[in-house]
Parts: C-alpha cells; structure tokens; sequence
C-alpha cells in the first residue's frame, strides 16, 4: 500500500503524534496505525525489501518472506485487538510505549540484517519495561527494573556475539547460523541472546516477576510480543539445532509445574508463556518442514489465545482489584461473560478440538512423532496435560466456582471496550480453531498435516476430558496456598542486601568522600583568596610575619588577591594546558 | 435430576464418547507407546495424577515461601487494593482514569483510630502521590 516501508515506521510515528493530540482522542488515534499496518503488510509481498548503506555497511531494514509475514500478521493483528481493550485507558505514556514496543517487534521480524535487529530489540526491551512501571506501585517498578537488567544481559550477549560473527564472516546478514562442530562461540552467544527473550530456563523468571505486575491493559501487549519475536529469530537463525528440543522441553514442564502452584492468575499464564514457547522451541530444534511450521503456527495462535487469557484475567483485576485464586472465588454469577471468554482461551490454549491451538500445538507433536524420540513425544504429550490442568481446570473452577472470600467481592463494571476486545478475541479462536486454513496458506512450508484426522480427534477429546476427570477427584487436594514458590530470579533478589552492602555501598561512599572533598578543596580556595594570610596560619598551625600595617587593617585586608589576578592566574593555567596538549599533539 | 446431577451425567456421556472413539478408524500397528488402545485417556489420567503428585508433594515443600518472603509482594497487593478501596482502581491496574478524590472520608477507621493491618483497605489511596499510575 506503501510501496516498500518498513512496516514500524507507521508505529513510530504515531508515537511521536499522538502526544500532540487531545487526550481524549488519543486512544482512538492508538487504533489508526494498527489499521494503517494491517492494509500496509497486505500489500508486501514475499521478496520486497528495503536497504540502506550505514557506514562501511548496507542494512537491510525491510526483508519481506513468509516467515517474517506471519510473524508481522499476527503482531499487527493483537495490537489492533489490545488498542480496543485499552481504548478506556488515558496514560499516554503507556500508549505511546504499546506502540513503540509494538513497532520493535515488527521492525525486528522484518529486519534483514543483525544490526537492525539488535537496535529494535533493545527498543523492545525499554519500551515494554515501561508497561510494568505504568503499574505504578513500588514493587511493579522493582519488577521493571529486574526485567530491564535481564535483557539488557541478553542483549548484550547478543551484541557480543554479532560483533563476534560479524568480524569473523564479515557479513552482518541475518540468516541461519552453522552448527556444524557444535556451532562457533559468536553463534552460541547469539543463541543465549534470544534464548533470553524466548525465556530459557533458567533465563525465564522475568516473565513471571514482570507480567504479573504490568497494568492490565500493558500485560496483554507484553504477552504477545518479546517472546515471540525470540522465537521468530531462533526459527530463522537456529532451525535444527538438538540442544534446542530439550531446552524446549525443559521449558514446557518446567512452566507446568510452577502454574500448578502459582496462586496469582496472571501468573499463572506467565508460566503458562514459558511452557507454551517451550513447544515452539522444541519444534524449533526438531527442524523438519512440519516442525518448523507447528512451532511458527503455534506462535501464532498462542499470541492470540494468550493475548485473550490476559485479557480475560485482566478484566478480573479490573473489576475486583485482586488477581490471587485464594481471594477469589464464585465470580461467576457476577461475571459470566467473562468466565465464557476465559474458557475459550483456556480450551484453545489446552488444544481442544475446534479451538485455535487444536490446529497448532498437534501439528509439533506429530512433527515430533515422526522426527523425533518416544521420550521427546511422551513429555510433550505431558506437557500439554499440565496445560489444560492449571489453565484450563485449577484457574477457572478456583476463581469463578471455587468458594466465595468470606467478605464479599465488590465487582465493579467493565468498560464496554473490554466486553468488544474479548468478543474479538473469542471469535478469532473459534474461527481458526475451525478454519485453518488461512493461518496454513501463509505458514513457511506446505502444511502436511490435518489437525481433523480421527487420530487428532481421539487424541485431544480422551486426553483432555480424562485429565478432567483426575482433577475433579483431587481438586480439594489442588487448592491454591497463599504462598508463593522460589524461582531462578532468587538467586539475583536475594544476594540484593549483600551486593548493596559490598559493592554498592563501597562505590557511593568513595563518590560521596570525593565529592566532599572537592567541596571542601573549592571552599578552602575561596577562603584563600578572600583571607590568605589568615588561611595559611590556619594550615600551619603558626603566625605568618606581614610586616607592619596602618591602624585597622588586617592581615587579610591587607593581602586579599583581587579578583582579576586570580583570574588572569587561572586563565594562564588553562591556556598553558591546552598550550602543552597542542606541543604534545605536534611533536608526537 | 438437579444441575449437578445432569452436569455429571453429560460429562460421563462425554467420557464414555472419548473411549468410543478407539472404536473408530482403521487399527494401526502398535509401533509407539500412543498407538496402544486408550493410551491418551491413561495419559491424561496417569499424567494430571503425576504433575499434581510432583508439583505439590516435591516442588512445593521445597519451594514454598510466604507471600512475603521478598516483603514486596504483599506490600504491592496492600498497595494495589488500597486504591481499588480508594476508587482508584485503575491506579493500580493502569486505566489511567482520573486520580481519585483526595479527600474521600474513611468511615471504617474514623480519626484517631490505630491504623492496623487492614490499613490498606480504608482508601489510603489519598496519601499516595495521586500522579502514579498515570503518564
């Protein structure tokens, strides 16, 4: 539509205009670039690019394949829906950080060389933090700050292994990285970079420290983008790489477990985003056509069914102000609309038939069936029933039916924008649950694979429904604790009093000894030139011999330095330094 | 038949549906573990009994702490329920609505009364900086 323009720019610049617009239109204006995008990426076709010579190199801004597009689709798509959930939300600083962060992503999926990448993806990283810090509370800015540092870490080991690549190949093109003899150290370096933002265990703890404690508008922005972006990169740069089916794994039990006993729902679904993107990186790593295409479509439905499951969990907050199961508690009668909305995103999450992760998450699993081992399959299999048992059974039945908190819930009424965002979201998941086919046409590779095969059916309806019935018998026993459980992120909250103690402290007690004593040194020159006789007595501690003075003077009236000495001697000082840095220069 | 009784009943039919499916569609070799008849209604059964065995017989005594084991999460919780109370909801949520009245009365502790544990509930918010929240 725009010939051949980055697909951010249109973002970025409604950032920068939405400020200078009334307050109250602001929201509204939020939706006009995401409409802008989506016309824009229908008019890009596979092969269209955009370079542009930066120094001694030539950037690639706009690389325009199949997997870039499905990847851009999708995160054009949420931020329309995610604007309608916020179209009641006034903080234009997290409007303008959406869009930033919203735009990063896309303008890092379409970047066609490293250095493009990294510069979006370290946009990405401030401009999401901002979306914790718009929370407001001590602790949310706390969280922003922890989930900055982690990915300025990966960012910088990302930087550290382009510079790496870059100066062994000379390239700065973004393509498949070698593992052949077990990959070069830049590459590996490059991994652990996105292998942070894909949240690898143990590098994931940000995700359930930080989005818990977004705003709840902030949290479905964050849901969709940082992961999702690392997983694109992995796809593109790492497609086939072992290690990565058992990252992948250890990621998808590893999130599971934690949700079962997260007490939080946003938390819940926190680690429900580290277990989900554990599938994509496990087809990731398994590296066939099927593979590749299960874990770029399951990156597609889950940020549409996750971006629903935030939305639905957000509206809780909204209108009770409590996200924790053990305050909440027979919502439905108060809340049903929303219960319903929930489910779907539930179900669709749980791949149940007819809900979109049906025709996605399946389509890794049979990829791993063929291509993979028994174990790989079988702990996939276990992963997607721990799935379905705390985001699908545990989270809902304790929030909407479990018992009601002894006083009260009040339920404030939700905005009508939340009601059309969840509409939407709804009818995406059913509508590709049930029709795939357009999500198929646009997959990297030719889709081999039909998620309504009998095998499939029997697969999703005895796996689900029984896992159901497990819960119902122990469910007493699965009740939410008000606890919380330790994670990796211990191992940089706990040292804190100790690193503040020993490096800290250390550091800003010699800045503040330093800046006393140049205080102290300024104020003892100017007491100098104003008293220098009387100062110097001071400093030695003995009478200095002035010679003889008229009735009523003093030794310091007498030998005060005027102003204009003390001047042209400083002035002579500096032109004799830089006099001796030009000798300097000349003669070396 | 009640609610609960039909809900049951469905559920059963629905169970009973998912076993009948084995009976469908051409019998396959059993060359992997899931080609075995019933092995994704055993999965799931024998799967959810072994996550919630590990999780909260393994992982929790191990892992559990107190909310405020970092003293930040239940202050947070306080904090954010205190502007709900406060009708400031979204001050702590991030709608970003107008701050709250500043002088909203707090009935249920009038002056003089101890601020307690429940401090948080009596709509402090107006002692907060009302910008928070809000860009």
């Amino acid at each position: 539509m725009f010939g051949a323009l980055p697909p951010a720019l249109f973002y970025f610049l409604g950032a920068l205009a939405l400020p200078l617009l009334p307050k109250a239109v602001r929201p509204w204006a939020f939706l006009v670039p995401a409409i802008v995008v989506l016309f824009h990426l229908s008019g890009l076709e596979a092969g269209t690019s955009l370079t542009w010579s930066f120094a001694t190199f030539e950037l690639t801004l706009l690389r325009v394949d199949t997997l870039a597009h499905v990847f851009g689709w999708i995160f054009a798509l949420v931020t329309l829906i995610a604007g309608v959930y916020a179209l009641h939300n006034r903080n234009t600083g997290e409007q303008v950080s959406a869009l930033l962060y919203s735009g990063s992503a896309l303008g890092a999926v379409y970047a066609g060389d490293l250095f493009t990448l990294v510069f979006f993806w370290e946009i990405m990283a401030f401009t999401s933090a901002y979306l914790v810090w718009a929370r407001g509370t001590k602790t949310a800015s706390a969280a922003a700050w922890r989930y900055l540092f982690v990915h300025i870490f990966g960012g910088s080991l990302l930087m550290a292994g382009v510079f790496l690549h870059v100066g062994a190949t000379g390239s700065l093109a973004f393509e498949a990285f070698d593992a052949t003899g077990g990959g070069s150290l830049a590459a590996w370096l490059v991994l652990l970079g996105f292998g942070v933002n894909s949240a690898f265990v143990p590098f994931h703890a940000w995700i359930s420290d930080a989005y818990p404690r977004g705003t709840v508008t902030g949290s479905v922005f964050l849901s969709a983008f940082t992961t999702k972006t690392a997983v694109y990169t992995l796809a593109r740069g790492f497609e086939g790489w072992d290690v990565l089916v058992w990252v992948g794994l250890l990621m998808a039990l590893y999130g599971v477990t934690y949700a079962i006993l997260s007490n939080d729902i946003r938390r819940v679904l926190a680690y429900h985003i580290v277990s989900q993107v554990g599938f994509m990186v496990t087809g990731i790593g398994i590296g066939t056509e099927m593979a590749l295409n299960g874990a770029t479509s399951h990156a597609y439905t889950h940020i549409l069914y996750k971006g629903l499951l935030f939305m639905a969990t957000g509206a809780v907050l909204h209108a009770t102000g409590k996200s924790r199961m053990t305050d909440l508690g027979g919502l439905y009668a108060r809340m049903p609309w929303v219960f319903w909305a929930y489910m779907v995103a539930a179900l669709s999450i749980s791949s149940a038939p007819f809900f979109s992760g049906f025709i996605s998450k399946p389509m890794t699993i049979s990829a791993a069936e063929y291509a993979s081992t028994d174990a790989v399959v079988l702990l996939l299999h276990l992963a997607s029933v721990g799935t379905f048992l705390s985001v699908g059974l545990k989270l809902p039945f304790f929030t909407w039916f479990g018992k009601a908190p002894a006083q009260p819930l009040e339920v404030r009424p939700l905005p009508w924008n939340m009601y059309v965002a969840l509409g939407v979201g709804v009818g995406l998941n059913i509508l590709l649950g049930v029709w795939p086919d357009p999500l198929y046409a646009i997959l990297p590779y030719e889709v081999a694979f039909d998620p309504y095969e009998l095998k499939n059916l029997k697969k999703g309806f005895q796996l689900l429904l029984f896992t159901a019935l497990a819960f119902f018998l122990i469910a007493s026993r699965l009740k939410p604790k008000a606890k919380i459980q330790l994670d990796t992120d211990w191992f940089y909250r706990a040292p804190r009093e100790l690193a503040w103690q020993g490096i800290v402290r250390p550091v800003e007690a010699f800045f503040a000894w330093g800046e006393r004593a140049s205080w102290d040194a300024a104020a003892w020159v100017a007491r100098w030139g104003r008293d220098p006789v009387g100062t110097t007595q001071a400093l030695f501690g003995r009478p200095v011999s002035v010679g003889r003075m008229a009735p009523g003077e003093t030794a310091s009236t007498t030998y005060r330095v005027s102003m204009t000495l003390m001047m042209v001697v400083l002035l002579a000082g500096v032109l004799f330094l830089l006099a001796a840095v030009a000798l300097g220069r000349i003669l070396g | 038949m009640n609610r609960t009784t039909l809900l049951r009943a469905l559920f059963g039919v629905a169970l009973a549906g998912a076993l009948a499916l084995e009976l469908l569609g051409e019998k396959r070799p059993y060359v992997h573990p899931w080609d075995w008849p019933l092995f994704f209604a055993i999965a799931g059964l024998v799967g959810c009994l072994l996550l919630s065995v590990v999780a909260k017989g393994i992982v929790a005594p191990v892992l559990d702490r107190p909310q405020s084991f970092y003293d930040t999460d239940a202050k947070e919780y306080e904090e954010v329920e205190a502007r709900f109370q406060g009708r400031d909801a979204d001050a702590g949520v991030g709608s970003g609505r107008p701050p709250a009245a500043e002088t909203t009365p707090t009935p249920a502790h009038p002056a003089g009364a101890t601020p307690g544990p429940d401090r948080a509930a009596s709509g402090h918010a107006s002692s907060r900086p009302s910008s928070e929240g809000r860009g």
